[in-house]
C-alpha cells in the first residue's frame, strides 16, 4: 500500500515536473540581464527603505528605459556610495551622488519609567500603545524592543534600562524602527561630522508636568538656547530640538539638568 | 442533472465565492480594478477547467476505491500537484505573451495555487460524482462564476472611490461590507436549483 502510493505519486510528480520542464524550455522568457546584473550588486536585504518591496523590483525600476519613469539611483540607503557608483557603471548614467545618508535617533532617554497602570498581556509596544502603555509618560519609550525586533541589521539593543541604543556603524537609516515605533520616538537625522547632536526627549507636557512624571525629560529650562550657538537649539513648547549641528560646542559644557541632551556617535 | 442546471447553479445559484465563501482571497486582494479582475478570473477559470480536465481521470482511473487503485488518501495531496503545476504553466504563459497582464496580477497568480475554490472545485466534482462532462462543465462554469463576481465587486470598488466613505470605514471595511451585501444579493437565487 504504502509502496504503491509511493510510486504513483511519485510517477504523477515526475511527470507534471518533465511537463513543466518542456514548458517551461519552450516559454521561458528571458529576463533583462541589467537587472540580474542590479541585483548582484544591490545588498539582497529587501529591507523597504527604496520605497520598492525587494531589491529585484527597486533594481527593474531602475532598468527602465525611459528616463521620466526610471527610478532614481540614490535610494538604496544600506549600500551607500559604494552602490550607487556600481549601479551608475552598470546603467551607465551619471550618478545623482551618494544616497541621503541618515541614522536612526532614540528620542526618548527615560532611566526609571513611572507606571500609571499595571499592563498585562502581550509584551510588545504596538499592543501596550493601544490602552495608553500604563505609563506615566504619554510620549516616552515603552521599552518592549519593537523597534530591536523589527531592525534587519541588529543595529538596536536594548539597555539595561530597556531603552533602545542605536548601533552608529550598523544602523543604515532604512527606517523599519521608525514605523515600528508606536509612540513615533524614532527620528532619522542627517549626521554631521560622525555624529548627531539630538534631544532625547519628546515630551511637550508643561515644565512640572514632566518633571514629576520623569526626571529625564527635558523641561524647556532654555539653557541650551543660551550657552549654545545661536540657531543650534530651539525650544518650544517646553521641549528643546536642535536646530542646525553646525555650531562648533562641547555638550558636556551645556550642563543641561535632566541631562537629556545626547549625542549619536561612531564607536559609541 | 442537465449540463445547463449545472452551468445555472455553479455560475449563480451556488456561487462559489458569494455562496461557499471559496477564493476570498483574490476576491479582495485583485478585485481593485476590472482589467485585472477579469485576468485573474480568465486565468482561475482556465485553471478549473484544466484541473477538471487532469484530476477526473487521474481520481477514477488511479485514486478511486472502485474503479482505481484504492488510495483514497491521495486524494488531497494528488490534487494539488495537479493545480500548482498547471498554475506555473499559466503563470509561464501569461508571463510570455500577456506580460503587462503578469504585472498587474503580481503576486495573486502565483496564489492561484493555494485558492481554495480550485481545490473546492476538484473536491465537489468527486463527492457529487459528476461524469467526465459534466466535470468539465462544472469546472468551467465555476470559473465564469468566479470572473463574473469578481468583475462586478471591481465595478463596485472603482465606483466606490468617489463615494463619500467615513473615514474609519475606507479600505478593507467597506470592501468586507460590500462583499456581504453583494453575497446578501445572490442569496436571492438560493434554493433554485439544488448544488
Amino acid at each position: 500500500m504504502i509502496i504503491k502510493s509511493i510510486l504513483i505519486f511519485g510517477a504523477i510528480a515526475i511527470f507534471a515536473g518533465i511537463i513543466l520542464a518542456l514548458a517551461y524550455l519552450k516559454l521561458k522568457v528571458k529576463d533583462n540581464p541589467v537587472v540580474e546584473k542590479l541585483v548582484d550588486v544591490l545588498p539582497g536585504l529587501n529591507c523597504g527603505a527604496c520605497g520598492y518591496v525587494s531589491c529585484h523590483e527597486y533594481a527593474a525600476a531602475m532598468s527602465e528605459t525611459m528616463s521620466e519613469e526610471r527610478a532614481e539611483l540614490n535610494l538604496c540607503r544600506p549600500g551607500g556610495e559604494n552602490i550607487v557608483n556600481q549601479i551608475s557603471d552598470i546603467l551607465g548614467v551619471e550618478s545623482e551622488g551618494d544616497s541621503k545618508k541618515v541614522k536612526a535617533v532614540v528620542r526618548c532617554g527615560v532611566k526609571d519609567r513611572k507606571k500609571s497602570a499595571i499592563y498585562e498581556g502581550p509584551v510588545d509596544c504596538t499592543s501596550m500603545n493601544l490602552i495608553g502603555g500604563g505609563m506615566a509618560c504619554r510620549y516616552g519609550c515603552l521599552g518592549c524592543g519593537d523597534c530591536a525586533r523589527a531592525c534587519l541589521f541588529d543595529a538596536i539593543t536594548l539597555n539595561e534600562n530597556n531603552l533602545p541604543v542605536v548601533n552608529y556603524g550598523r544602523c543604515t537609516g532604512c527606517g523599519l524602527c521608525v514605523d515600528s515605533c508606536p509612540r513615533d520616538i524614532i527620528t532619522l537625522k542627517e549626521p554631521d561630522n560622525d555624529e548627531i547632536i539630538y534631544v532625547a526627549c519628546m515630551s511637550v507636557q508643561s515644565a512640572k508636568d514632566t518633571k514629576t512624571i520623569c526626571g529625564d525629560g527635558c523641561i524647556g529650562c532654555k539653557i541650551c538656547e543660551r550657552k549654545a550657538p545661536e540657531g543650534m537649539f530651539s525650544v518650544k513648547e517646553d521641549l528643546a530640538s536642535v536646530k542646525n549641528q553646525a555650531g562648533e560646542v562641547d555638550i558636556e559644557s551645556i550642563k543641561c539638568p535632566p541631562d537629556c541632551i545626547d549625542v549619536l556617535k561612531r564607536n559609541s | 442533472m442537465s449540463l445547463a442546471a449545472i452551468f445555472l447553479s455553479a455560475v449563480l445559484v451556488n456561487n462559489f465565492v458569494l455562496y461557499y465563501f471559496l477564493g476570498i482571497c483574490p476576491f479582495l486582494g485583485v478585485s481593485s480594478k476590472i482589467d485585472s479582475a477579469l485576468g485573474i478570473g480568465m486565468a482561475t477559470t482556465f485553471v478549473m477547467t484544466m484541473t477538471v480536465f487532469v484530476t477526473w481521470p487521474l481520481y477514477y482511473y488511479i485514486i478511486s476505491p472502485e474503479t482505481g487503485f484504492n488510495l483514497p488518501f491521495l486524494e488531497y495531496v494528488v490534487f494539488i500537484l495537479v493545480i500548482a503545476s498547471l498554475v506555473q504553466f499559466v503563470e509561464m504563459f501569461i508571463r510570455k505573451f500577456f506580460s503587462h497582464l503578469y504585472k498587474a496580477l503580481g503576486i495573486y497568480l502565483p496564489l492561484i495555487t493555494t485558492n481554495c475554490a480550485i481545490l473546492g472545485m476538484a473536491l465537489f466534482m468527486v463527492l457529487r460524482e459528476y461524469s467526465y462532462i459534466e466535470s468539465m462543465v462544472f469546472g468551467f462554469s465555476a470559473g465564469v462564476g468566479f470572473t463574473m463576481v469578481i468583475t462586478i465587486m471591481a465595478g463596485i470598488r472603482e465606483d466606490m472611490k468617489y463615494a463619500p466613505i467615513p473615514k474609519i470605514f475606507k479600505g478593507a471595511p467597506v470592501t468586507l461590507i460590500t462583499a456581504g451585501l453583494l453575497a446578501l444579493a445572490f442569496m436571492g437565487f438560493s434554493g433554485i436549483l439544488s448544488p
